[in-house]
């Protein structure tokens, strides 16, 4: 019985994203967006705090290296408990309005995946560093001159670590649960979705979001193997970071 | 071609700690200014630690480095024994430190060359850079897909279009065959008419064929300084090699 209803679901699945069903398209559509910006962001923010705590010394990095361990640790549902208390009415934030928004759902995303993408890039960096950054400066380079050094020879790796962040974001359902609150055509993506569905019933919609969410995981895993054949093979040289296997993992419900 | 006019340096009373460790203890001598200075020692005795605490990436625990009568330290430039180079062309690689230097200059001395103007002088340094080490051919390789032997000519060309006052090579033949240890002695033997050069070896040969003066270190502490002659000649080369 179970198994029949498996594979029917299964079937409706398949149906549903050959035909490329409308509501199915516009969750897809708002989890790639929220996901995206989430790790634009993060990006933004992410490398560079990595590279200067790669290049130089100063007080309170030791501090700052553990703090950043530990918010990569955080539970994505505190992070969106604490956007949520932010954003609410009556938080510090509540006049802006964005609770229950895509904009909510992108600050909660931009603060779970932030630490991770300093994280990762962060032995990145000093690997580099460590191998050209004395060269550099008996060459008569300073050290600000070699964060655009830096990003060319990570670049291969960097390209994982924001791949590896997209994974984190695009899975994560906890804090975008909160924040967002699953309201249909608003702020409905691929997680919420799948929870809410399954909890219905309704598991052909369900299962065909889930195999979207499998064929992206792919994705990124497949263009992270080829970056690193690419790059590894022009460069002459085996790279040293895969793609952690965050996808699906760490995340709450 | 190279710049010329700099003066001696005095090293007074250098020690230097790493981690409870004494790798150099009351380091006294003074480099001249000209000429190929070699500095020799076993594994360990603090040869590229003292090249590394002149180009003033590391800091003495006690005692100075002086430049005699200059207001400023002199410009140098180090290769390592390792070539170190970046992943992109052999052209790029030389441009890249260029690129500052040339910008650098130009902000201090308030020139006022067109842009057009620093990337013709670059591009002709660049390629002087390459003829001179003989590598031109290499130009648009990737500089890390290249043999040990050539990128340490890459570096050294990197070293040369710097045209710094004083060069750093530490050890800088060591994983080289006969035929390109020639040839790099040949290129440094050509550079000494323009810079002073500071070489660590562990090569005699090398030594006896380059140097104008040789010191020799043992357990971070100098053994003896004397011009190549008297060195040859010396019971401490003679102890240094275990034949007394």
């Amino acid at each position: 019985m179970a198994s029949s209803t498996l594979s029917d679901a299964i079937t409706q699945a398949l149906t549903l994203v050959s035909q490329a069903d409308a509501s199915l398209l516009e969750i897809i559509s708002l989890s790639f967006k929220v996901s995206l910006s989430a790790v634009l962001f993060a990006t933004i923010i992410g490398i560079p705090t990595a590279m200067l705590m790669a290049v130089y010394r100063f007080r309170g990095r030791g501090i700052l290296h553990i703090l950043i361990d530990t918010l990569m640790a955080l539970p994505p549902v505190v992070v969106g408990l604490i956007v949520y208390l932010l954003l609410s009415s009556s938080g510090p934030l509540g006049i802006w309005g964005l609770l229950y928004t895509p904009s909510a759902m992108i600050i909660a995303q931009t603060l779970l995946i932030t630490p991770i993408v300093i994280a990762l890039a962060l032995p990145v960096f000093s690997q580099h560093w460590l191998s050209i950054g004395e060269q550099m400066l008996l060459l008569g380079l300073k050290r600000r001159h070699c964060f655009s050094v830096l990003i060319k020879e990570s670049s291969n790796s960097l390209i994982t670590v924001i791949l590896a962040a997209f994974g984190r974001a695009i899975a994560e359902i906890g804090a975008v649960m909160v924040v967002g609150g699953n309201i249909e055509n608003h702020t409905r993506v691929m997680t919420t979705a799948i929870a809410m569905e399954t909890r219905q019933g309704n598991l052909a919609l369900a299962l065909a979001l889930g195999l979207v969410l499998i064929l992206c995981a792919l994705l990124i895993n497949a263009s992270a193997h080829f970056c690193n054949y690419y790059y590894g093979r022009k460069a002459g040289q085996q790279l040293l970071l895969s793609l952690p296997n965050s996808f699906g993992k760490n995340n709450d419900q | 071609m190279i710049n010329s006019v700099f003066l001696p340096v005095s090293f007074n009373n250098i020690d230097l700690i790493i981690s409870t460790k004494t790798c150099l203890s009351d380091v006294n001598f003074t480099i001249s200014d000209n000429g190929i200075t070699v500095i020799m020692g076993s594994n360990g005795s603090g040869k590229t630690l003292l090249l590394k605490l002149l180009a003033g990436v590391m800091q003495t625990t006690t005692g100075n480095i002086h430049w005699h009568q200059q207001p400023q330290p002199p410009t140098l430039t180090m290769v390592p024994a390792k070539a170190v180079l970046l992943n992109r062309s052999v052209w790029e690689n030389i441009a890249l430190p260029l690129h500052y230097n040339i910008h650098a200059n130009s902000k201090r001395a308030h020139a006022s060359k067109t842009n057009s103007d620093t990337v013709e002088t670059k591009n002709k340094i660049i390629d002087d850079a390459l003829a001179w080490a003989n590598i031109t051919y290499l130009k648009q390789r990737q500089a890390k897909s290249l043999s040990t032997g050539e990128q340490q000519l890459v570096a050294l060309a990197r070293a040369w279009a710097l045209k710094p006052q004083i060069l750093l090579l530490d050890e800088i033949t060591a994983n080289l065959d006969p035929v390109r240890t020639q040839k790099i002695n040949a290129l440094i033997q050509d550079l000494s008419s323009s810079c002073k050069i500071i070489l660590t070896t562990h090569s005699i040969k090398q030594a006896k064929g380059l140097a104008s003066d040789i010191l020799l270190l043992e357990q971070g502490c100098v053994s003896i300084h004397a011009d190549t002659d008297t060195f040859f000649n010396s019971n401490e080369l003679q102890h240094f090699l275990g034949l007394v």
